[in-house]
C-alpha cells in the first residue's frame, strides 16, 4: 500500500512522471492485461486495449483524486476501455455478448493464442454461459485475485451482493463441471 | 475452484492453465516500449508555450511599445543623431555639403549606383540654385537702382521748384 502511494506521488511529479511511469508499468502491465484479456478474449484486441488504457492512465494520473487505491482507480479504467471496446464491436457486428454465448467461443477459437485442451474449452463454454456481470465478478476474483471491496468499486455492486453472488457462480460451474464428466 | 498463492505468483501461467489462454513470446517486454513510445509521443506536442497572465502582459506589451515608440521619435529629433553616418542616404545627405567644395573627391567616395542621383542632386544645389539666387540679386540691384532712381529724380524736381519759386 505504501509502495503505491510513494507511486502516486512520484506519478504526479512532472520531473518523476516518465519514471515512475516505468516501474507503474512493470508491476501492474502483466495484471491489466489478463484482466483485460478474459473481456475482450482475444490476444490482439487485449494488447489494444492495453495499449489504450495505459494511454489513459499517464493521462489522468494528474487527476486521480485517491478516493480509492491507485491499482483499483486503474482496473476500473481498464475495465471500462474493454467494455467500451465491446460496446464499439457491438454495435459494427450488431452482436450482442449476453444473447450470443457462440460469439464468446467462436472469437475464442479465432484467436491463435488460444490452445485449451478440452478441459479448458469447458471450463470457458461454462463462463460465457453466464450472464456478463456474473463473469466479471467470477473473473475479478478468481483470476485477478481483488478483494470485494475492490471489486464493487471497480463494477459499483454492493460487497454484500458481490459475495453472495461469487459463492453462488462458483458452485455452477463446479456443478457443471461435474456433470460434464 | 480454489486457487493457491503459488499460482497467483505467475498469473500468466495461471491462465494458460486454467483457460487455455496464451501470449506471444517476450510479449509484455515489447508491449511496454510500445506503450513507452505512444506516451512520449503524447508528451512530445506539449512544448512548454511562455505565457503571461493578462494582468502581467498588458502592461509589459505597451511598456515595449512605449519604449520602441520613444527611441524612433527621438532617434528622429535628435540632431547629433541625424548626423551620425549610418546609411547611405544618410552619407549622400553629409556628402551635399561636401560635395560643393570638392565635386571630384565627393564622386569618387558615391557608390555607381547612386551617381545619377548625385549628379541631379549636385546640379540642383549648384547651378540652378546660384543661378536662381544670382538672378533675385540682380532683380533686386535693378529695383533698388530704379528706386535711387526715383528719389534722385524727386530730389531734383523739389529742388528745381525752389530754384523756380526763388527764381
Amino acid at each position: 500500500m505504501k509502495q503505491e502511494v510513494d507511486l502516486t506521488k512520484k506519478l504526479k511529479n512532472p520531473k518523476l512522471k516518465n519514471e515512475a511511469f516505468k516501474d507503474l508499468l512493470d508491476l501492474y502491465q502483466e495484471r491489466l492485461y489478463w484482466h483485460i484479456r478474459k473481456i475482450v478474449i482475444t490476444h490482439d484486441n487485449a494488447n489494444d486495449v492495453l495499449q489504450e488504457t495505459f494511454i489513459r492512465i499517464f493521462k489522468g494520473i494528474t487527476n486521480f483524486k485517491e478516493k480509492s487505491s491507485l491499482h483499483t482507480w486503474m482496473y476500473r479504467i481498464a475495465y471500462n476501455e474493454s467494455i467500451r471496446f465491446i460496446e464499439k464491436n457491438k454495435k459494427n457486428s450488431q452482436v450482442s455478448l449476453e444473447e450470443d454465448t457462440n460469439h464468446y467461443l467462436n472469437t475464442l477459437m479465432e484467436d491463435s493464442y488460444f490452445n485449451g485442451n478440452e478441459l479448458q474449452l469447458k471450463l470457458q463454454t461454462i463462463i460465457s454461459k453466464l450472464s456478463e456481470k456474473k463473469q466479471r465478478v467470477f473473473q475479478m476474483k478468481y483470476f485477478d485475485d481483488l478483494s470485494f471491496r475492490e471489486i464493487s468499486e471497480i463494477l459499483n455492486i454492493s460487497e454484500n451482493t458481490l459475495k453472495s453472488s461469487y459463492y453462488s457462480i462458483v458452485k455452477t460451474i463446479e456443478e457443471k463441471i461435474l456433470i460434464s464428466y | 475452484m480454489k486457487t493457491t498463492n503459488h499460482q497467483k505468483e505467475n498469473i500468466t501461467k495461471l491462465h494458460k492453465e486454467k483457460l487455455g489462454m496464451d501470449i506471444p513470446e517476450d510479449f509484455f517486454s515489447k508491449s511496454k516500449e510500445d506503450i513507452l513510445n505512444k506516451v512520449i509521443k503524447i508528451e512530445e506536442p506539449k512544448q512548454k508555450v511562455f505565457w503571461l497572465k493578462p494582468i502581467f502582459a498588458y502592461p509589459i506589451a505597451a511598456s515595449i511599445i512605449l519604449g520602441i515608440t520613444l527611441t524612433f521619435w527621438l532617434q528622429n529629433n535628435n540632431p547629433t543623431v541625424k548626423n551620425d553616418i549610418t546609411n547611405i542616404e544618410e552619407v549622400t545627405e553629409f556628402n551635399s555639403e561636401f560635395l560643393e567644395s570638392d565635386f571630384l573627391v565627393t564622386s569618387l567616395i558615391i557608390p555607381e549606383g547612386q551617381i545619377q542621383d548625385y549628379l541631379d542632386q549636385y546640379i540642383v544645389s549648384t547651378i540652378i540654385i546660384k543661378a536662381e539666387l544670382s538672378e533675385q540679386e540682380l532683380e533686386n540691384i535693378f529695383i533698388n537702382s530704379l528706386f535711387i532712381e526715383d528719389s534722385l529724380l524727386d530730389n531734383y524736381v523739389n529742388e528745381s521748384l525752389i530754384e523756380n519759386l526763388i527764381i
